[in-house]
């Protein structure tokens, strides 16, 4: 850390500042905008676009330097893995927005805009902090906001009792992770990560192996619950049932992808690196002889285990569709997790995979769940009905929702050519050089159980027969924009992965190289 | 500090523990007792009957074990504290010998810790043996008196904090000590005036002497406050037997006023003696003495002779050097705080022995008195006669507290006559029928007040057993009573050569008159005014005994006027704390007699006076008092005034006594509107009512009216009405929001953990638990696996 | 970590719960009990009590609450910028300036939201 500079710490906040100033804008709007039938959708649009404007910045006014450096006084870094999950929690939230307009009881009212842009904030903070009070901060600014979205439709019982019961998991959660933390800074005196992970390579932390180990259970129990892993997933279901559908789609994805940027930064910077080769110096915290690493990686390959089966296991009993794409997003979960068991990898290259294929997942997750839930929310909208069953004959009510829907359904059971192939394919590769062949053998027979699930929905939109197929669905244009991107996004991604996962590569190896190993 | 209790030097510590212990023991042990039910056995109207052993003294344990714990207290206390005096007495150089020791109490970082002590010196040694006796009597006193009150127990513990309070102050050997002692002693005033707390008067003369010596006592808290940021110490020894300091105060300029010249000593020396026109009642704060007498006699004796009163005398006497830093009182050099004395004191005690002439009441005029002896003391003090001051403070505490007593005997005796008329009369009632209704309400009022709130009672038989006009011969009915009373009367009276009061005052005048020779304005203003007010003293002491006990019963009651038979217990312990106190008042005296005084100095005081011998070491590194030369002329003022104001009253009152129904003959001379202004106090509670307590009753209505109920009340009603119309309006709302959410979401969650069964049962608690367990199970696993690595 | 650095403050505490709970027991034995109805109701400045404390308290302080808070932080934050407001100059002044800012954002929303209104 050198002298502070305000003007060299500006860029490494960009999206930052410029969310807060779109939320007092929008803040603004809703205030004296004056009532018209058009309001909630103009202040939809301006939170949308502007939302969509700053994805951009990290390419075009503040490209990550790639340092060592930490800004603001050690509470961010500034480097391309933390942009690349700025840019998907952007475009996150402008999607959500576009998706939330048509939505009774939700988009109508200003209010929710703004508070998915904070939402949005809090993760841009999350995925670049290098702090533990920076991490709880942005931690809590993502889940209090969620929790308001939950149970945002008030008059709705399902929409109250799923914010209720988000709320008491989520401050459960933050709880025993603040205990972790708290742990963590009575044992080394400093709360900065890289700082802690001196501290607990030094003398003063020697025989308190069991304090360590206690801290480090706290926080992947904390963290468990954010990504919603197997066994802290119950909240999931309730959850993404209860709460109004643009929600789900927005927790499902910008909380998730927020959590493990900073899952993965918190175990990297605080508790090291192997070598990468013979005569490259170990970053690993070693206590009284042992290595810290090995227990939270034996600990995740057993948790990204039971997080696939169980999830894929009792998706295939769901016959409500947001359920159906909540125990989804667990068995998601669980995949990802792969992804950090595997930074156990002894190569520079299998790190820096590692690391990037967590980040390529979760960037094409967000555009697949996203497709999914657009189409969802259009769909409920238009009938009422979410059952899975309900979706039978789409394609004949209206073939360019089911053609979208498709695509990320075949996205996220990993079919080509669909981004979830590359996706998937990344991550086995990483748990493969990794030497966790077992695991990648554990994730491919799961991605098959999955395929199955998956494809029944598509067989239910193209070849069933509905109930009422003569009514076809109208499409608004927001709607038909989104659906439309995303969809070609997912599609690109699918078939030219390579410029988003050299990216994040590149990142990968900054944050290598920013450790010293 | 050593534990030794041979050690003088150790037994100070000791002198305030019993009573103090013995209000803890009272306290705790007693405070479940049930009072004595108010039967018609013990109280119900009819006393039950004198003449025999048959009294309940003590009717229940807790009686007995309030009077046994707070005797032997005060005993403790007497043995202790008299040890301490003989003990002294018979050191050679006692004075700059002293018996004393000290604790740090009180870490103050790089300041010298506080030093809180105790302390034996000649002044407190004479307290020291004034005050356990005088406390003692009046112990054995109350064991009769009180021994009808449910409360007598709640009465011991009380008295007892009194007692040790008072103890705590006179051995304390730092200002701050003495302050303690001070304020415990407030609040043992206020919850002793205030006993018979169902009495309106008694409640309000409580409140009034707390609140008034309040006043006083924050002022003297600023003093000692000051004195402490200017000295660095409150420890006697080192502000008065150091010169370096009181030469230093005395040069400060003060805080305030030190425009106008006066030093910090002198600034100091005003808060203090503030405090003490506060509780020893000197004008313009005596009006709190006279209502106190609404308490318990036996309180009164403790406030007027051996505690409250002496305590503000003794704290200036203890101070003495502070007042008289820079000034000279012996050579017509006056500090300011001297001068406040002198004026306060002879004024005091002139103006309030015009009021104590005109009072019917047998204790008002006691109570004036003391005011009026107080101001004795005050105004010889503010001249310089330091020894005499303290002298009349230990003479005044005897015989007030004998007179107060005996009083107390009065009343009950003319109580106790009026039951008895009363039952006379009872047949008659019971026979022509009518219930009688003063009966009805005097079960009540005897169940809670015992017996002076007898005359509360009888308020519809417009009879008072405190008043004089309704005695008169009472000299036959209890002639224990009147002996004892008479020695009183005329040591208060200052009865030439054989009672100590004579003596005290004496000296008092004898110093004024030196200072008055050598022309120095103030001691003759006090040496004129202490004479007229001491003949007024004369004559008043001498009315009040004849209205009292000369002449023929005035009214029926005092015909059956009487204190019971020889061998009953009230009467006796009623009786002996006089018998006990008579000899004192009138003989001690005696070891204050001046050398150069004829006859008598040569037999008391071979030597030197042994008094003044003993007492001036106290103040021996600092002051010098040399003895005034014997002088014709303020003993022959003696005689003359007090034999004069006997005589006077003598033949007003003795040789023609009143006669029932008779006028006073007072209001003939006097004239009507003199008398009654003496008799209303010259209205000075009128006048305090007027200034103080009108203006500030009416500040607080119109606060009340304006702010609180124009302002803040009608803001806040017009919200509360608000409300209740939002809350009328939204009353679909509400109900609702209650029965739709507040209701729902419970059911609603109900119903769904009905549905989902299995692992998502839909109960956060559920899920938490699988949490919980899922956490321990890998924390088992960690430490195992940690544990197991270690162990390779 | 030397624990034993803390056992002056564990003995004050354990200290403390055993004052507090000899005390206490003590005034139970000692103290009497002769509770009268004045005694137990509740003390109300010598007011009369003119209802039961535990009312249903309309939702709407909970907001009055709320924004409460938030100005009371503000203040807290104010506070320790003013004292050091010389050493953190202009950039201080211009942090301050945009917390501020931000805070008068939400204060013009609730404001025109009606949140300051009973209604």
């Amino acid at each position: 850390m050198g002298e502070f500079n305000v003007w060299t710490s500006l860029p490494a906040v960009a999206p930052e500042i410029g969310l807060t100033i779109l939320a007092a804008v929008v803040l603004l709007l809703d205030a004296y905008l004056p009532k018209e039938k058009n309001r909630a959708r103009n202040i939809a649009f301006v939170s949308a676009v502007s939302m969509a404007v700053l994805a951009l910045t990290p390419f075009i006014w503040a490209p990550a330097p790639n340092t060592s450096e930490l800004f603001w006084g050690g509470m961010v870094r500034h480097d391309a893995l933390g942009q690349l999950f700025d840019v998907m929690i952007l475009l996150a939230g402008a999607i959500t927005v576009m998706i939330a307009v048509d939505d009774s009881g939700v988009g109508r009212r200003g209010e929710f805009h703004l508070i998915v842009i904070i939402v949005t904030l809090g993760g841009c903070i999350l995925s670049s902090s290098a702090d533990l009070v920076m991490i709880f901060v942005a931690l809590e600014t993502v889940s209090i906001p969620l929790y308001v979205l939950a149970a945002f439709r008030r008059e709705d019982n399902k929409s109250s009792e799923s914010g209720l019961k988000y709320f008491l998991f989520g401050s459960f959660a933050s709880a025993i992770l603040l205990y972790g933390f708290s742990f963590l800074y009575g044992l080394t005196g400093s709360t900065q990560l890289t700082a802690i992970a001196a501290g607990l390579n030094s003398e003063i932390v020697s025989g308190n192996l069991v304090a360590v180990l206690a801290a480090l259970l706290m926080v992947i129990v904390g963290f468990g619950f954010k990504i919603s892993a197997v066994p802290f997933h119950f909240w999931t279901p309730d959850v993404y049932e209860g709460a109004p559908t643009p929600v789900t789609a927005f927790v499902s994805v910008a909380s998730k992808a927020g959590s493990f940027a900073v899952f993965m930064r918190f175990l990297i910077e605080a508790f090291g690196l192997p070598a990468v080769s013979a005569d490259a110096t170990s970053t690993l915290v070693v206590i009284d002889g042992q290595t810290i690493q090995t227990f939270w990686v034996n600990l995740l390959t057993v948790f990204s285990i039971l997080s696939m089966t169980v999830g894929n296991v009792l998706a295939l009993r769901q016959k409500n569709f947001k359920r159906l794409l909540a125990y989804s997003s667990i068995a998601q979960a669980g995949y990802t997790l792969m992804g950090l068991a595997a930074l156990q990898a002894q190569s520079a290259i299998g790190q820096d995979i590692a690391m990037a294929s967590i980040t390529f997942y979760m960037f094409m997750y967000t555009f697949t769940n996203l497709v999914i839930f657009a189409g969802i929310i259009l769909f409920v909208e238009a009938t009422g009905r979410e059952n899975i069953a309900d979706f039978a004959g789409l394609q004949r009510r209206s073939p360019w929702l089911a053609l979208a829907m498709t695509i990320g359904l075949l996205s996220l059971a990993g079919i080509p050519p669909a981004a979830g192939f590359f996706g998937k394919l990344f991550l086995f590769q990483a748990a493969v050089e990794a030497n966790l062949v077992g695991l990648a053998m554990i994730g491919v027979l799961n991605a098959i159980v999955a395929l199955y699930y998956y494809l029944i929905i598509i067989k239910i939109m193209y070849v069933d027969q509905g109930i009422d197929e003569d009514k076809p669905l109208a499409m608004p244009r927001s709607y038909a924009w989104v659906l439309g991107i995303t969809s070609v996004v997912i599609i690109i991604l699918g078939v030219i992965p390579t410029p988003i996962f050299d990216l994040a590569q590149q990142g990968a190896a900054a944050v290598r190289l920013a450790m010293g190993s | 500090m050593m534990v030794d209790f041979n050690s003088v030097d150790f037994l100070p510590w000791l002198v305030p523990v019993g009573p103090l212990l013995a209000f803890l023991i009272i306290s705790l042990a007693t405070n479940r007792a049930k009072p004595e039910p108010a039967s018609s056995l013990v109280y119900g109207g009819f006393r039950p009957p004198y003449g025999d052993l048959g009294v309940p003294v003590a009717t229940s344990w807790s009686r007995i074990l309030s009077i046994t714990v707070g005797i032997s207290g005060v005993v403790m206390s007497l043995l202790v504290s008299w040890r301490l005096v003989f003990t002294a007495t018979a050191t050679k150089d006692f004075g700059e010998v002293v018996f004393g020791s000290s604790v740090d109490w009180l870490s103050l970082g790089s300041l010298p810790a506080f030093q809180m002590g105790v302390l034996v010196d000649p002044l407190n040694s004479a307290m020291l043996f004034m005050v356990p006796l005088a406390v003692l009597c009046i112990f054995i006193y109350s064991i009769g008196y009180m021994a009808h009150d449910p409360r007598q127990s709640r009465f011991f513990a009380l008295i007892s904090l009194f007692a040790g309070a008072m103890l705590t102050l006179v051995v304390a050997d730092n200002l701050l000590l003495l302050f303690v002692g001070w304020e415990v002693m407030g609040l043992c005033s206020y919850l002793l005036i205030g006993f018979w707390y169902e009495k309106d008067t008694a409640y309000k003369a409580a409140i009034k002497a707390f609140t008034t010596t309040r006043v006083a006592d924050v002022l003297m808290l600023l003093g000692i406050a000051y004195l402490y940021a200017e000295t660095g110490t409150l420890s006697f020894r080192e502000i008065l037997y150091n010169p370096a300091v009181l030469e230093a105060l005395a040069g400060k300029e003060a805080l305030l006023f030190g425009g106008f010249g006066l030093s910090a000593a002198g600034l100091i020396g005003i808060f203090l003696v503030i405090g003490t026109i506060g509780k020893s009642a000197q004008f313009p704060l005596h009006l709190w003495l006279p209502d106190a007498m609404q308490g318990p006699t036996p309180v009164s004796a403790m406030i007027h002779a051996a505690a409250m009163v002496s305590a503000g005398i003794y704290a200036i006497l203890r101070m003495y050097p502070v007042f008289a830093a820079g000034g000279d009182p012996h050579h017509g050099i006056f500090t300011a705080p001297l001068l406040l004395m002198a004026v306060v004191g002879a004024f005091t005690a002139l103006f309030a022995a015009t009021m104590a002439v005109a009072q019917n009441d047998v204790k008002a005029v006691l109570a004036y008195s003391t005011i009026s002896q107080l101001g004795f003391m005050m105004a010889a003090l503010g001249i310089g006669a330091y020894i005499a001051a303290a002298f009349h403070l230990i003479t005044h505490a005897f015989f007030k507290a004998l007179l107060f007593m005996a009083s107390g005997s009065v009343i009950h005796a003319m109580e106790h006559g009026e039951h008895h008329a009363h039952e006379h009369h009872a047949p008659a009632h019971g026979i022509g029928g009518g219930a009688d209704p003063h009966d009805a309400h005097s079960h009540d009022a005897h169940a809670e007040h015992g017996h002076d709130a007898h005359h509360d009672a009888h308020d519809s038989h417009a009879f008072d057993p405190q008043d004089m006009r309704n005695m008169g011969g009472l000299d036959k009915k209890i002639p224990v009573t009147y002996w004892t009373f008479l020695a009183g009367g005329l040591s208060l009276a200052g009865f030439p050569l054989i009672t100590a009061g004579f003596w005290s005052k004496d000296e008092i005048l004898a110093d004024a008159w030196l200072g008055t020779t050598e022309g120095f304005g103030p001691h003759a203003l006090v040496f004129v005014m202490l004479a007229v007010a001491a003949f007024m003293t004369a004559f008043y002491t001498m009315r009040q005994i004849g209205l009292t006990f000369k002449g023929e019963a005035r009214t029926e009651p005092a015909q059956h006027a009487g204190l019971g038979g020889q061998y009953d217990i009230i009467s006796q312990t009623m009786q002996l704390p006089l018998i006990i106190l008579t000899p004192f008042a009138l003989f001690a005296g005696f070891v204050g007699v001046p050398k150069d005084f004829p006859i008598f100095g040569s037999i008391f005081a071979s030597e030197h006076n042994p008094f003044k011998y003993f007492v001036i070491e106290s103040l021996h590194p600092v002051l010098h008092f040399e003895a005034p030369a014997f002088n014709w002329f303020p003993v022959l003022v003696s005689f003359a005034v007090a034999l004069g104001g006997i005589y006077l009253g003598y033949r007003m009152y003795w040789v023609k006594p009143l006669k029932a129904g008779e006028e006073d003959p007072m209001i003939k001379i006097l004239g009507g509107d003199l008398y009654t202004t003496l008799q209303r106090r010259y209205y000075m509670d009128e006048l305090y009512v007027l200034l103080f307590v009108q203006p500030s009753q009416w500040i607080s209505r119109q606060v009340n009216e304006f702010v609180d109920k124009g302002i803040i009340d009608s803001v806040l009603h017009g919200i509360a009405r608000f409300f209740t119309w939002v809350g009328d309006l939204t009353k679909v709302l509400n109900a609702w929001l209650i029965d739709g959410v507040g209701d729902g979401i419970p059911r609603w969650i109900f119903q769904a953990g009905g549905w989902l069964r299995g692992a998502q049962t839909g109960k956060v608690q559920q899920y938490l638990l699988v949490v919980l367990i899922a956490a321990v199970v890998i924390g088992v696993i960690f430490a195992l696996t940690a544990g197991a690595v270690t162990a390779q | 970590m030397a624990l034993e650095q803390f056992a002056p403050a564990g003995v004050m505490i354990i200290i403390a719960t055993i004052l507090a709970f000899i005390i206490l027991v003590i005034s139970r034995i000692f103290g009497p009990h002769r509770p009268t109805f004045r005694k137990n109701a509740p003390y109300e400045s010598g007011m009369k009590p003119i209802g039961p404390a535990q009312r249903r308290v309309p939702v709407r302080f909970y907001l009055v609450a709320v924004l409460f808070i938030i100005f009371d932080v503000e203040v807290i934050f104010f506070l320790p910028w003013a004292v050091a407001m010389r050493d953190l100059g202009v950039y201080g002044l211009i942090v301050m300036g945009v917390f501020t800012l931000m805070l008068i954002v939400g204060f013009i929303y609730e404001w025109k939201k009606g949140a300051l209104e009973w209604e």
